[in-house]
């Protein structure tokens, strides 16, 4: 029997795709302007309850741009310091001037922030044009529960794998419930709300691209999919351990590393940084190559700078209690380290209403962090900014859920069925891997992608011929996509996750290769330098049959406030 | 491998079940408790602990048997590329 033949079918008006912070705010902001609307948010995880997505393992933190703050000075400064003019500067605009409003739109929906005795908003304040002030890890479980109040359906346990399409135009898609039973939706207009491509390397980080994937099946486009590479510290237990995530107590660590001889933060990159940096693997690269290793923090130095630049909701502060419990504590202040990769991939290509370029496909927070240009050349949020994923995931979240919900309420008299021919052949193609008793289990393929895409001179220090050899690697994995087998419907999802790491990885050395100059989060050993002549251009990526097509498009610099003052110079 | 603990507080609600985001935590119809089932999955993120109402539950994590995959190109390749 065809797997749709055993298939449930689902209708709603808008589907979203993710209930962590930027689906819910998508599902609230839709209800919220069109409250005929149904809106369903589906989740593998337990989303009507509030958890999903990756907001309460945050150690939650939000960054937005203060009372004492200029706005302006915040889009200065991140198209200069950390996007380097590949910043859509509108859009970037956009979410400068309404940070703190968007913090009293979450507030409204019952989401916790520490607050003084009066009521105002604590927060630290750096030397850079923003503050950080601490929210509830557990917003997600204010939202769901507003969420329900508004009319707002779930379904938790449930995937969307891939989207059908007619004409061009989004008329739902196929995927999985608990039971890996498959289901059918028929919605004029899906929100991708996923979240990014993480690899499932460091703990805590473990979007598995899932949105990507299916965008990218369906045919949208993609965007900086080059800037994919965020990159953590992890500490190095002496038995030769990774404690990757949190657990590593080294995750400000950029600016204090050190080898026998000397601080190599500030030899590589001087000065006060806020956040991560490619910068800092470099560092580590080069002195580990040189044979200066290993590379150490020292805890004194930042245990006592982490108290002036955070501060925790109660919440935060318990879970970071039970976390530092799941190490032995470094015996010296001083521990090794080494890079933890974290990946942060985020390209699918949206405009100013998180529009992707398919009629009804809508993509916020993670999953178009970088796509949306917003950044510049820098994964998703919070790239070199600590807090503002949170922010990202708000912002676009109700962009989306409010353009989206107006898309749907247009279209829905008039929209058409889902082809069943279509549903079809994507249900047989997603359950391939219940088929097979025997093959790659998915986690196999997931560490073999994981090797592909963690090693520091492959995806954070770049080089032609390394990345040739890396996308060798990732193309000899594609096939290795047909030998998946699962038994049930959790193994299933890591098959669907498999697949999207073995895409991303892909797409992420295609583009890396294109861009021969350095930026951003974009270095590379062969092309040190920034190219503004050549170089102050998207990189696009477009499905083509099975081939991906590149192409560039030109950053409009000249209708942007802030332009390169040179043509070239370092990144 | 990671492991999951379960004291005899345990109030069978299956809070932690839900609470786990990446459903590495099944129930155990049988006995009537969690058991980490999907264990490469678990993000040690800890909130399973924090969210049982009886303090029932403790996660152990296995950071020696964790895969560590490359951190350099020319490392030693993993055992399933050495096969």
């Amino acid at each position: 029997m065809k797997r749709i033949d055993d298939s449930r079918l689902e209708r709603a008006d808008l589907l979203i795709v993710g209930g962590g912070i930027s689906g819910l705010s998508a599902a609230i902001s839709a209800k919220e302007v069109r409250p005929e609307l149904d809106v369903l948010v589906i989740d593998r995880a337990c989303a009507s309850k509030g958890w999903a997505g990756k907001a309460s393992r945050t150690t939650g933190l939000i960054s937005y741009v203060t009372e004492e703050d200029d706005p302006e000075d915040f889009v200065r400064h991140c198209v200069e310091e950390i996007g380097f003019y590949l910043n859509d500067q509108d859009l970037l605009r956009d979410m400068a001037v309404s940070s703190r409003q968007l913090l009293d739109t979450a507030a409204g929906w019952g989401v916790e922030f520490l607050r003084g005795e009066s009521g105002e908003l604590v927060y630290a304040k750096w030397p850079t044009p923003w503050g950080t002030a601490a929210i509830d890890p557990d917003m997600c479980a204010a939202m769901a529960a507003h969420a329900r109040k508004l009319g707002v359906r779930f379904l938790d346990r449930t995937a969307l794998s891939d989207l059908t399409l007619t004409g061009g135009r989004i008329t739902g898609g196929v995927g999985f419930t608990a039971g890996a039973r498959p289901i059918v939706f028929q919605v004029p207009a899906v929100v991708l709300a996923q979240g990014a491509q993480d690899y499932m390397i460091t703990t805590g980080w473990c979007g598995t691209g899932n949105a990507i994937y299916a965008a990218w099946r369906a045919g949208a486009d993609m965007r900086n999919a080059e800037f994919g590479n965020m990159c953590d510290f992890a500490r190095l237990s002496p038995e030769g351990w990774i404690y990757y995530g949190a657990h590593g107590g080294a995750h400000i660590a950029h600016d204090h590393l050190y080898t026998s001889r000397e601080n190599i933060s500030q030899k590589y990159r001087p000065g006060f940084h806020s956040s991560m940096d490619p910068t800092a693997a470099y560092a580590w690269y080069a002195e580990t190559k040189a044979g200066r290793g290993p590379v150490f923090v020292d805890l004194s130095d930042f245990a006592q700078k982490e108290g002036v630049l955070f501060r925790w909701h109660p919440t935060a502060a318990k879970r970071r209690a039970v976390l530092a419990q799941k190490t032995r504590p470094p015996e010296n202040k001083r521990f090794n380290v080494v890079p933890g990769f974290l990946g942060e991939m985020s390209c699918v290509r949206v405009g100013h209403q998180m529009e992707t370029t398919l009629p009804g496909l809508y993509a916020v927070g993670d999953a178009s962090g970088a796509g949306s240009a917003r950044g510049g050349a820098a994964p998703t949020p919070p790239a070199k900014i600590h807090g503002t994923g949170i922010l990202n995931a708000l912002f676009t979240g109700i962009r989306g859920g409010q353009s989206a919900a107006r898309y749907a309420l247009s279209v829905r008299d008039s929209a058409p069925a889902p082809d069943l021919e279509q549903a079809s052949a994507l249900l047989d193609e997603l359950y391939e891997p219940m088929e097979r008793r025997e093959g790659l289990s998915p986690w196999e393929l997931i560490h073999r992608v994981q090797d592909v895409v963690a090693p520091v001179d492959y995806s954070s220090v770049k080089e032609g011929g390394r990345l040739e050899r890396a996308l060798e690697e990732a193309l000899a994995l594609k096939p290795e996509t047909g030998r998946l087998y699962a038994a049930d419907a959790h193994e299933l999802g890591r098959c669907l996750d498999a697949k999207a790491m073995v895409l991303c990885a892909e797409l992420f050395y295609r583009a890396s290769l294109a861009r021969t100059e350095s930026r951003g989060f974009h270095l590379r050993e062969d092309c040190p330098d920034r190219d503004d002549s050549r170089w102050l251009k998207w990189i696009i990526l477009k499905k083509q049959g099975e081939q991906v097509e590149l192409s560039t498009q030109d950053v409009p610099i000249e209708r942007y406030r802030y332009r390169p003052d040179r043509k070239e110079g370092a990144p | 491998m990671i492991r999951l603990e379960t004291s005899s507080a345990c109030l069978s609600c299956r809070a932690c079940v839900d609470f786990c985001f990446v459903n590495a935590i099944a129930w155990d119809e049988e006995r009537g408790r969690p058991v980490m089932k999907y264990g490469q999955d678990c993000q040690i993120c800890g909130v399973c602990e924090t969210a049982c109402p009886a303090g029932a539950l403790i996660i152990l994590p296995d950071w020696a048997g964790q895969y560590q995959p490359r951190l350099l190109s020319d490392e030693r390749r993993s055992s399933h590329e050495t096969d």
